[in-house]
């Protein structure tokens, strides 16, 4: 201290030399100034607790610079109890300066999930035996296992998962199957969401396109590889904490499943993202007012409709503020298939046909060739858009695309291609349907042009497992060329897979709905199912 | 800025908002001191403390280094947030009529501490506010004329200009002149 009063003085009297004259007092007040400094007492009690308090605001911003996880974390305030336990007992030790545990940081990083397409090739028919004929998880409720409602049952269930593509088949992801397949509603009810009613009517499909032939022996096939461990490998990161509800470890295989962020707002977006499936949805958590008001109950009329260019440009705003990679996608769509139920509809039942909200449908594409959905839809991921708030209502159908391509054994022979194709496809979805005392009670042609080889995506049920593997298979797709404008036909393709094995598990496959219909003269009309092995 | 401090930075600005955590270790103490001088009261210096952290990780995008060094930013939202608060108190109370040693420390170091406060008090009660303000910055917090200038939004010239006007209108009480002079000290320690 006697150095730096010293120095001081030296200071002084630079500053003023005449003060050489009070040195003693200087010395003496120097001193007292010295210890009059306030002593401070952080303590480490605030510490740690702002520490946390910095945690939880830095949880709801940014967690990782890690593109799809990372940006939907940017944007989101965090709500999820997984995010919140993630981020918490990942960040919380850097401030309170317990042991730095990467493993959680890690596990986050690597997640690294996306819709970026990655393709590894792997040997040939490595996915083994295609087993989709022998169950496909979920059970498709027939003329064997579905009531039908009639006059004389009124409140007979109907199968829901038959309305909308007029197939009722369950070869979606075994939840989703379970959930459309049991569904179901009483008859008045389903009145309401059936689409308009249509003579019975039989098509009949003609190839007339062009010559075609199939030049390649082998094609891929395309598996999804998903989950990669990764929720259990963050559990067993997590669970060296204990999250004072329970302890991790306590758990026998701790997986982190899913991971729920939700937008702590007025109508924000809730997100789900599944570590299982590497799926991501979200929907606008709207809140409604407890009065009604006349704009939420008011029926969504036809000039309410926002034109295709303006409803793409909402969806690529969106996904472009949200950072959703949109490379393996081709260019967007809007989905008008209500269209087909309006053009048909009686006139004072049009307006019911104009929906709540419209699809931009962002298509997959795997090596430059689009990916359809066995009902011939395009595959992808949607993005929704509200006709009566004018913004997004949600996001469904967003994958990973990381893919194993597996070589397969093409069929060449185009004639049995096309003959499949003119018996509606490998799984017509329009049972022949007989009067028995008049045989079949209408014919119409449906022209099929050229096709173009696609992929088509399918669920391979595994008995084992339990689960699904999800293959995008080579297919032609052969185009409708004169749908019917009178008809009700949602049909705007006929598919045909040409890998064998593919094409060859329709034994013991599901069998097209063959319901029991009442014709106008109340006489009971059986169907004819088609099988393409023929 | 140093290098490191200056990446760290950047690498917060790109997201990796984990490394706030090495800014706030490294001026969390320096930030409560700075406010409890200016508060003498060890809650409000802790309330103040927190607002100033939580507000400088949300503006953290908008910190642009070429307009001057991340210590005097903090050390800005700091000072602003004491405002803020005696200005929401209505409370035109400073540090010279607000003390409370209340702060963990022992009792005789509470009572010398006073002693010495109280004299302090005495000096300050010379100055005015704003020379008040800078001289503490100058004193107790280390600050460089440098920094008080981009805190205080006053030109560097200025800080010392006001330092200057009230050394002249006190330079017969010698204990002010030592308080100035004290600050080569404390910046030194």
């Amino acid at each position: 201290m006697d150095q730096l009063i010293s120095a001081v003085l030296q200071d002084l009297y630079k500053l003023d030399p005449s003060l050489q004259a009070q040195e003693k007092a200087l010395i003496k007040l120097i001193h007292d100034l010295i210890k009059a400094k306030p002593q401070t007492h952080l303590t480490s009690g605030f510490k740690k607790a702002l520490a946390q308090e910095l945690q939880q605001q830095i949880s709801g911003s940014k967690i990782i610079n890690n593109n799809f996880m990372n940006n939907l974390f940017n944007k989101f305030a965090l709500a999820g109890v997984g995010v919140l336990l993630i981020a918490a007992i990942w960040l919380v030790p850097k401030f309170i300066n317990q042991p730095a545990d990467n493993d959680i940081a890690q596990q986050l990083a690597s997640l690294d999930l996306n819709g970026q397409l990655n393709i590894k090739t792997v040997g040939k028919e490595a996915f083994g035996p295609l087993a989709i004929n022998q169950n496909n998880g979920g059970e498709v409720m027939t003329n064997q296992s579905a009531p039908v409602a009639t006059q004389d049952s009124p409140n007979a269930s109907v199968p829901v998962g038959g309305i909308g593509d007029g197939s009722g088949r369950a070869l979606v992801a075994p939840m989703m199957a379970e959930g459309v397949a049991t569904s179901t509603v009483n008859k008045d009810m389903a009145i309401g969401i059936m689409p308009p009613y249509y003579e019975q009517t039989n098509y009949q499909f003609v190839y007339a396109g062009e010559d075609i032939t199939i030049d390649q022996s082998e094609l891929p096939i395309y598996k999804r590889v998903k989950g990669n461990n990764s929720g259990r490998q963050l559990a067993e990161a997590l669970a060296d904490y204990d999250l004072g509800f329970i302890k991790i470890s306590s758990l026998s295989r701790p997986k982190v499943d899913n991971i729920n962020i939700m937008e702590d707002k007025k109508d924000g977006y809730f997100v789900n993202i599944s570590l299982t499936e590497e799926t991501l949805g979200l929907y606008r958590n709207r809140i409604y007012p407890q009065t009604a008001t006349a704009e939420i109950y008011r029926p969504i009329a036809k000039n309410d409709m926002l034109p295709d260019d303006e409803l793409i440009a909402m969806a690529n705003d969106f996904l472009s503020k949200y950072g959703i990679d949109t490379s393996a996608y081709g260019t967007p769509e809007v989905d008008q298939q209500w269209q087909v139920y309006y053009a048909q509809a009686p006139a004072a039942e049009k307006a019911m046909y104009v929906p709540e909200v419209m699809s931009v449908v962002y298509p997959l594409k795997i090596n430059n060739r689009l990916v359809y959905e066995e009902g011939g839809t395009k595959a992808g991921f949607r993005v929704n858009i509200s006709l009566r708030y004018k913004d997004i209502e949600s996001l469904w159908g967003l994958t990973s695309n990381t893919f194993e391509a597996s070589n397969y054994t093409t069929i060449q022979d185009v004639k049995k291609l096309i003959g499949v194709a003119e018996r509606g496809g490998w799984r017509n979805s329009y049972p022949v349907l007989y009067d028995e005392n008049n045989g079949p009670i209408k014919n119409m042609e449906i022209k099929l042009g050229t096709p173009t080889l696609e992929y088509i995506k399918l669920y391979n049920y595994q008995q084992e497992k339990g689960t699904s593997d999800e293959l995008l298979v080579p297919c032609l797709i052969f185009p409708i060329t004169n749908k019917p404008s009178e008809d009700y036909f949602w049909q705007n393709n006929v598919i045909v897979p040409i890998i064998e094995e593919v094409l060859n598990w329709e034994q013991n496959l599901y069998r097209p709905m063959t319901p029991l219909l009442e014709s106008s003269s109340g006489v009971m009309m059986k169907t004819e199912t088609v099988d393409s092995r023929q | 800025m140093d290098r490191t401090e200056l990446q760290v930075i950047n690498q917060c600005q790109q997201g990796e908002l984990k490394q706030f955590s090495w800014l706030y270790d490294r001026y969390v103490q320096k930030i409560y001191d700075f406010v409890y001088y200016k508060t003498m009261h060890q809650e409000t210096a802790q309330d103040l403390t927190s607002q100033t952290f939580l507000k400088a990780l949300s503006s953290l995008q908008g910190f642009d280094a070429n307009k001057g060094s991340f210590s005097a930013w903090l050390y800005r939202i700091a000072r602003n947030n004491v405002i803020d608060h005696y200005r929401s108190q209505k409370n035109d109370q400073d540090i010279t009529t607000v003390w409370d040693l209340s702060s963990g420390s022992s009792l005789l170091e509470e009572v010398a501490n006073k002693i010495t406060l109280e004299k302090v008090q005495q000096y300050l009660e010379q100055l005015s506010a704003q020379q008040k303000d800078i001289i503490i910055m100058r004193l107790w917090d280390g600050l460089s004329y440098q920094g008080i200038a981009s805190i205080t939004d006053q030109s560097e010239t200025n800080c010392r200009m006001i330092v200057s006007r009230g050394l002249k209108k006190i330079q017969a009480n010698l204990l002010t002149i030592i308080l100035i002079i004290a600050s080569i000290i404390w910046t030194n320690l």
